[in-house]
């Protein structure tokens, strides 16, 4: 059986962010926070943590109940953003192409290795993986994406763990696991069907 | 001081139960979980949830809700604690104190010419009661001594992982101790006039 982990959090299809109640092995709705629908959570530089709306906009959560605007950062509108972990932070467009941020903007990196994407996602390593637009998965070696043999699903998103173990979720709004030769399908976490999971870091 | 620690659960005065978000810095509330109205949680070793409702009433928390078979029985209770001998210590609705034992509450009386509201042990297992004046003892050579923990009139005490002291003062209000006294937390917790406090174990 696959535990969910104590630290996830994940966004569902509705845009409102949910996590997981280790103590009663429950799940609870933390609603449109900030008054945004979000599609996805990401980790920046500082620990900061940012949130791109469902237009695509991007804003860093102040702490106090509220997103605070990347005006600069808004330029593009944007899927998804993440920090590899060099500190670059990468976007997918939602055009399907990839740029990264950098002191003159968005750099247009255009359709990545041929692929328009979902996202992006790194391992602890470092090691690129993409979702491409059809729920296909690559990992990005030599200048091109290649089969990182995660299996058969198509999937909306993949991220990581703290232990490493790779996490998805399904096209059909599911979470799945990596048990090491197959994606555990872990279901609908509360009932949701989801858009994208994030898992706490240490604190 | 972090106000907002990982992992922690509280219950209000309407006996419902709220979590802490600590990425956004939120309280969310989970209502009357198992449709009972809860005056205090208690966590054991093996990660059981022993849940006390507001009849002093006991359950264990499980799929689909509280679970009454297994629980101990036969009291009504204000609360319960784990002993870290792994002795199951109530408090009953009188303030005496009783250690489930062979299936049945043994009968402590008012341990120390108190009356309890509760029992606490931090982490490297000394206890301390709180008394229905709101006061707090620590248990020294069979008798309450001054805990140290003064200046507020108390409901509950309890402690995090890393030993520290917090408390929910008699105006619902939440205390953290730090030395030589307790820091007003206020209502922090998404408002609540609170009831009790429970850290579950730390996340991974």
């Amino acid at each position: 059986m696959t535990l969910i982990p104590r630290n996830l959090y994940a966004v569902g299809r509705d845009g409102n962010v949910g996590m997981t109640v280790p103590l009663l092995d429950s799940w609870t709705d933390l609603g449109n926070l900030g008054g945004w629908t979000l599609k996805m959570l990401a980790r920046g530089l500082n620990n900061s943590l940012y949130g791109v709306g469902t237009d695509g906009n991007i804003g860093v959560w102040n702490g106090s109940g509220g997103w605070v605007e990347q005006t600069s950062m808004n330029s593009w509108a944007v899927k998804m953003l993440a920090w590899a972990p060099d500190g670059t932070a990468w976007g997918v467009g939602i055009d399907g192409n990839v740029g990264t941020w950098g002191p003159y903007g968005w750099e247009n990196k255009g359709i990545f290795g041929g692929w328009t994407l979902k996202m992006l996602a790194f391992d602890s390593a470092g090691v690129m993986y993409g979702v491409g637009t059809e729920g296909n998965v690559g990992k990005w070696l030599t200048g091109k994406w290649c089969d990182p043999h995660l299996g058969t699903w198509t999937l909306d998103m993949l991220t990581f763990d703290s232990a490493g173990t790779p996490w998805c979720v399904g096209t059909d709004g599911n979470v799945g696991a990596w048990n090491g030769a197959a994606w555990a399908d872990i279901g609908n976490i509360g009932g949701w069907s989801m858009s994208w999971l994030y898992f706490m870091p240490a604190q | 001081m972090t106000l907002f620690q990982q992992n922690l659960c509280g219950i209000g005065r309407d006996g419902n139960v709220g979590v802490q978000a600590p990425i956004f810095d939120r309280w969310s509330n989970l209502g009357n979980i198992g449709g009972w109205t809860l005056r205090s949680l208690a966590i054991a070793p093996n990660g059981w949830i022993y849940g006390v409702g507001t009849q002093g009433n006991v359950g264990i928390w499980g799929i689909g809700g509280w679970q009454t078979q297994e629980a101990p029985h036969g009291w009504t209770l204000k609360s319960l604690v784990r002993g870290p001998d792994g002795t199951l210590y109530g408090v009953g609705t009188n303030g005496n104190v009783g250690i489930w034992r062979n299936n049945a509450w043994q009968d402590q009386g008012n341990l120390g010419g108190w009356t309890l509201k509760m029992i606490a042990f931090d982490p490297t297992g000394k206890k301390y009661g709180v008394g229905t004046d709101g006061n707090i003892g620590h248990w020294v050579d069979m008798q309450w001594v001054d805990s140290g923990y003064d200046g507020w009139t108390v409901d509950m005490l309890t402690f995090d992982f890393s030993g520290r002291a917090w408390c929910v003062g008699t105006q619902g209000n939440i205390g953290g101790w730090n030395y030589p006294g307790w820091v007003d937390l206020g209502h922090f917790t998404g408002g609540w006039d609170m009831a009790w406090l429970l850290w579950g174990p730390m996340l991974r």
